[in-house]
């Protein structure tokens, strides 16, 4: 059963322990992005206004036309100067200033637990190993730093932020807040590790948007390892239900360089069995699939209006963050003058 | 010969030289297929999440992929496979339809005389033969059905095994007991069994090899004497034999030899009344005269030699004397005479057996000579003549029986004559009345009956000596044609005698000096002979080869010599053109008479007994009452009508036993002194004189003096048939060529020349 962001009930069996925020949040990362504003890239609806415009038409401060009265709506808003003038019945609607809904969706899947980086040298942290005992930096593990950057930033301005992991299925999350200690929840949910099950985006996406009221930034974070045909599914009933998203493919150095020279047998994370190969025989039809998908991905993005950003797991949050936000900004400000 | 080319494709056979190092080289083709296997077992999985990609890479090539697989593990099973044939060293020749086909090989090993020639490092020539032949036996496989024959070449040839057998074991064991004989290498009498079983043979399917092991010296290779195989050209049996030729490469240098080539006693048989002393006795005995030759290395340098002569009677051995004997530089051929020393040995009645000794050399079976020598009180002679009627003779009246009688019993006192005279009546010419007889003497030939010289025959083949004078009272000799039929003689003599008008006798004789019966008075012929004058005489024509004019007038014989015709090889037959009768010649009644009748009697019948003397490799022949030879090792041989039933191969003394067990005679077996010739011959010689076996020019086993034995290319000279050929060589290029492929083809599969075409692209959306 679904909350209103979407959130199944969480099991407090699966309800991560706490853990300390700055294994995800590297201090370069955090430096880097208190110097930008989190800003949607469309006006979303908030509770809470603020600095954003929100597309409805509401009844706050700012009047921003009339229109028919229809059975049923609020008579509180009834402009009697126009009913006492024109003896027409008018509505005054207001443009209001509202808070960012951010909400993160974080793949869990299996092929997220592949890292060829050592976890010391990613983590900056001098920990050699996580806290489950690996030695290697997984794309979990940096999608989660880049979602806890990202949460942290948000509730910094004030805004709201929310998170789901998931894989086939929404395992977990939390519930779009600004209160404080909102980070630290989200943080705490991070705290898992991937299942070995595939990712299945439109359910998951289905699951997160069934009781979403308001209008949410999704920040969707994955490998994007699946067909394309689903994340086109996916996108689709998020642009269907008004939503903004963000992309962000998380992608190993390994992954996208394929630098194996022995043959060896490569065994797949999400149930694909295993295939003895020589590399560097199929080296070069791999990382043509691997870029043909990634471009794929990217123009499915671009076709729905999101932006996609691949991130490597051997580059730092900031650089790839900042240039995103930094875009979002200027594109936020050109719909504002227009 | 080679196959035709229609039978080709049904007649090649694939073999190998080694084919336990080609299973071995072939086993090793599964290391590339273990590693290959291995690799895929060994290594952990890689968790790999991009599977979904790697996963479409690989379907899209894995045909191609695979093909390169197995292209990379054909190549380098097929690199290690060109290696191990390479190793097994393999022959493609002709052979059975499957599989390696049988090979059978015929050795024919040199062990004659020159055969024991030893190396500095004292390896004989026949141990290198040995063990060419035992490198060429370990090449065949009972399994493959390989056969093998083997024939020495000790004269005569010896078949050991011969059809050829399949148990290679056992002609190995035969290898290790041959020994050297004294004899010639009989190469002619060994192709020519060979040849008759190769062409009995009714499995014509395998290959057939002869294989010749040989130093080819002077001594073992005559090659004036073709190996009989002419016919083969012509004949279209014998060109039907597909065999190859292999044979050890000619010497190409013979050790220093000296060969004791004869020895030749003052007398054969030794004639001395008991009242004569012992050292008389003695000094007959130990004037002999000794001929030595020289041959391989060292031949232009001077050399002297030391020889000793020894008596050997029964255990007893005496040495009688030794001279040095000295070669000149290139001279090749000496002798020396030996004077007799005093002796503490007591020579006696019976036979003596002089042997000739020289130092030990290189090739020591020639080194010692042998001559037996009978010691006789007496020798008994026959007379047949008629007996004489009336008085007392007187010298008017002689008859040629009378004038033979006084030269033979010049002092007219039987009892101290050294020759026993007995009458026998022309009528009476019966076995037992010859037999105890040394020599006969016709004087009357005209009164004998044709059975008289059928038994005559018989005693002269048995070592008899017989000499015949025309009868002096006939005018026309009716005998003459019994006589030459019966005797096996080639000569031709006339009923007729042509009247000379006294031609005095020349002293010279024609013929092979060292069958001249009056050898020891031919130096005083010069005085003695001139005053003799011939009246009258048979014309006489000796075919060449069938004797020796002793004396001649002018350029007619007046005494022929010649050894009767048979394969006895014993007796002497002497013939006189003119009786002894005052009528045909002054000779009764000149000076010659005396020495000239002695002579010729005394040693006539030491050369009669020439069968007392063998070579090694001929066959020897005793009296006709001996019924086997003995030696002293036991070792016996019988006799048919007096000939050993086969050759005698190494020198010695043998005893002719008759059946109540006593010693007829002694027979001293001496080496081939030609065969001891250890000078080389050129390997371009040797070749044209192999060619005559009929087989084809031979390939040459690498196995000379000095040189030891290469079992490998021993082997190789087998592997390598003229039908067959080598392919270790293309095996091994093709196999480099392979290996440069499959690099080529592995660093082509390892794609390493696209490991630079970067990552995947990530800047995508930003």
């Amino acid at each position: 059963m679904a909350d209103s962001s979407g959130l199944p009930a969480s099991n407090p069996d699966d309800r991560p322990p706490e853990v300390d925020a700055s294994l995800y949040l590297h201090p370069q990362t955090l430096a880097r992005l208190k110097s930008f504003e989190l800003r949607a890239k469309t006006v979303v609806e908030g509770v809470v206004a603020g600095q954003h415009r929100s597309p409805t038409q509401g009844f706050s401060v700012e009047f921003a036309q009339h229109r028919a009265y229809s059975p049923g709506d609020d008579l509180r808003h009834l402009d009697w100067k126009v009913y006492g003038r024109t003896d027409k019945l008018h509505l005054k609607q207001y443009q209001q200033e509202t808070s960012l809904d951010v909400f993160l969706l974080i793949d869990s899947s299996g092929s997220m637990n592949f890292g060829a980086r050592s976890f010391e040298d990613a983590s900056g942290q001098g920990v050699k190993k996580s806290l489950d005992g690996r030695d290697y930096w997984s794309k979990f593990d940096h999608a989660t730093a880049l979602a806890a950057a990202i949460s942290y930033v948000t509730l910094q301005q004030g805004d709201r932020a929310g998170m789901s992991v998931f894989a086939d299925t929404v395992r977990h999350g939390v519930r779009s807040s600004s209160a404080q200690g909102a980070w630290r929840q989200i943080v705490g949910a991070l705290a898992t590790h991937p299942v070995d099950r595939p990712t299945d985006l439109p359910r998951v996406m289905d699951e997160t948007l069934a009781g979403a009221t308001n209008r949410k930034l999704l920040v969707l974070v994955s490998d994007f390892f699946c067909e394309t045909e689903e994340v086109r599914t996916a996108l689709a009933r998020v642009r269907g239900r008004g939503h903004d998203a963000i992309l962000f493919q998380i992608l190993d150095g390994a992954e996208l360089e394929f630098p194996f020279t022995d043959a060896m047998p490569f065994e797949g994370l999400e149930g694909e069995g295993r295939l003895r190969v020589d590399p560097r025989a199929l080296r070069q039809g791999y990382l043509e699939a691997i870029n043909r998908h990634v471009k794929a991905i990217e123009k499915l993005a671009r076709s729905f209006g999101y932006d996609h950003h691949v991130v490597r797991t051997d580059d730092w949050l900031g650089p790839p963050l900042a240039a995103f936000l930094a875009r979002r900004n200027a594109q936020h400000k050109r719909s504002r003058m227009g | 010969m080679s196959p035709t080319l229609a039978a080709l494709p049904l007649t090649l056979a694939f073999g190998f030289v080694h084919p336990l190092l080609f299973a071995a080289g072939a086993a090793c083709i599964a290391i590339p297929i273990l590693i290959h296997l291995l690799m895929r077992r060994r290594r952990k999985p890689t968790p790999w999440a991009a599977m979904k990609f790697l996963l479409e890479a690989y379907r899209k090539q894995r045909r191609r992929l695979k093909l390169e697989q197995f292209l990379l593990l054909a190549a380098r099973c097929l690199v290690v496979l060109l290696i191990a044939l390479a190793l097994g060293r393999p022959v493609l020749g002709a052979a059975g339809l499957l599989g390696r086909g049988s090979t059978t090989l015929y050795v024919l090993v040199d062990n004659s005389l020159a055969s024991s020639v030893e190396d500095a490092g004292g390896v004989s020539a026949l141990d290198r033969h040995r063990r060419a032949a035992e490198a060429l036996i370990s090449e065949l496989s009972v399994e493959s059905g390989d056969r093998v024959a083997l024939v020495t070449l000790g004269a005569p040839a010896e078949p050991i095994t011969l059809p050829p057998s399949t148990d290679l074991g056992a002609v190995t064991q035969w290898l290790g007991r041959l020994t050297p004989t004294d004899g010639a290498a009989d190469l002619q009498g060994a192709m020519e069994a060979v040849r008759g079983t190769i062409a009995t043979e009714t499995d014509s399917g395998g290959r057939t090899v002869v294989a010749v092991l040989s130093d080819f010296l002077a001594g073992s290779a005559r090659t004036s004497a073709p190996l009989g195989g002419e016919a083969a050209n012509t004949d279209s049996s014998l060109a039907a034999l597909d065999a190859e030729l292999i044979a050890s490469t000619p010497a190409e240098r013979g050790a220093g030899n000296v060969t004791v080539v004869d020895l030749r006693p003052l007398r054969s048989v030794v004639v001395a009344p008991p009242d004569v002393r012992a050292a008389d006795r003695q000094t007959q005995l130990g004037q002999a005269r000794v001929l030595l030759r020289r041959s391989g290395e060292g031949v232009g340098q001077a050399q002297r030699v030391t020889v000793r002569l020894i008596a050997r009677i029964g255990d007893e051995r005496a040495p009688l004397g030794r001279a040095t004997a000295t070669f000149a530089p290139g001279q090749t051929e000496t002798s020396v005479s030996i004077s007799p020393e005093p002796t503490s040995a007591s020579i006696t009645r019976g036979a003596a057996v002089l042997e000739a000794q020289i130092d030990r050399d290189p090739l020591p079976g020639d080194n010692t000579r042998r001559r037996v020598v009978a010691l006789r009180e007496s020798i008994r002679v026959g007379v047949v003549a008629p007996p004489r009627l009336g008085g007392g003779p007187g010298v008017a009246s002689f008859t040629p029986a009378d004038w033979l009688r006084l030269a033979l019993e010049p002092t007219g006192d039987p009892s101290r004559a050294p020759l026993e005279i007995s009458s026998i009546d022309p009528s009476a010419v019966d076995p037992s009345r010859l037999a105890g007889l040394d020599a006969v003497l016709v004087a009357t030939p005209d009164r004998l009956q044709p059975a008289a010289w059928s038994r005559l025959a018989s005693f002269t083949r048995g070592g008899g000596l017989l000499m015949v004078s025309p009868s002096a009272e006939a005018s026309v000799q009716l005998w003459t044609e019994a006589f030459t039929r019966e005797l096996g003689l080639r000569w031709t003599i006339a009923r007729e005698p042509d009247e000379l008008n006294a031609i005095p006798l020349a002293a010279e004789a024609s013929g092979d000096p060292s069958s001249d019966p009056l050898a020891l008075v031919r130096a005083e012929l010069g005085e003695l002979a001139p005053a003799v004058r011939i009246e009258r005489a048979l014309p006489i024509e000796l075919a060449p080869e069938s004797g020796m004019v002793v004396l001649a007038a002018g350029d007619r014989p007046i005494v022929v010599a010649g050894p009767p015709g048979g394969d006895a090889g014993r007796g002497l037959v002497i013939a006189l053109a003119t009786a002894p009768d005052l009528a045909w010649t002054n000779l009764p009644a000149k000076p010659l008479m005396v020495p000239l009748m002695q002579e010729l009697v005394r040693q006539g019948v030491g050369r009669a007994r020439g069968g007392s003397t063998s070579l090694a490799g001929a066959t020897p022949s005793a009296p006709t009452v001996a019924v086997e030879l003995r030696r002293a090792d036991g070792e016996t041989i019988g006799l048919v009508d007096g000939v050993a039933r086969r050759a005698v191969r190494t020198a010695g003394v043998w005893q002719a036993i008759d059946r109540q067990g006593r010693v007829r005679e002694s027979i001293a077996i001496n080496p081939d002194a030609d065969a001891g010739n250890t000078n080389p011959r050129q390997a371009d010689e040797v070749a044209d004189w192999l060619a005559t076996a009929g087989l084809g020019e031979p390939r040459w086993i690498e196995s000379g003096v000095g040189d030891g034995n290469d079992p490998d290319a021993t082997a190789d000279a087998l592997a390598a048939g003229s039908g067959d050929s080598h392919w270790s060589w293309p095996l091994l290029i093709a196999a480099a060529a392979l290996a440069v492929f499959e690099m080529a083809l592995a660093r082509f599969a390892s794609h390493a020349s696209v490991s630079d075409i970067g990552p995947a692209s990530t800047g995508a959306g930003s």
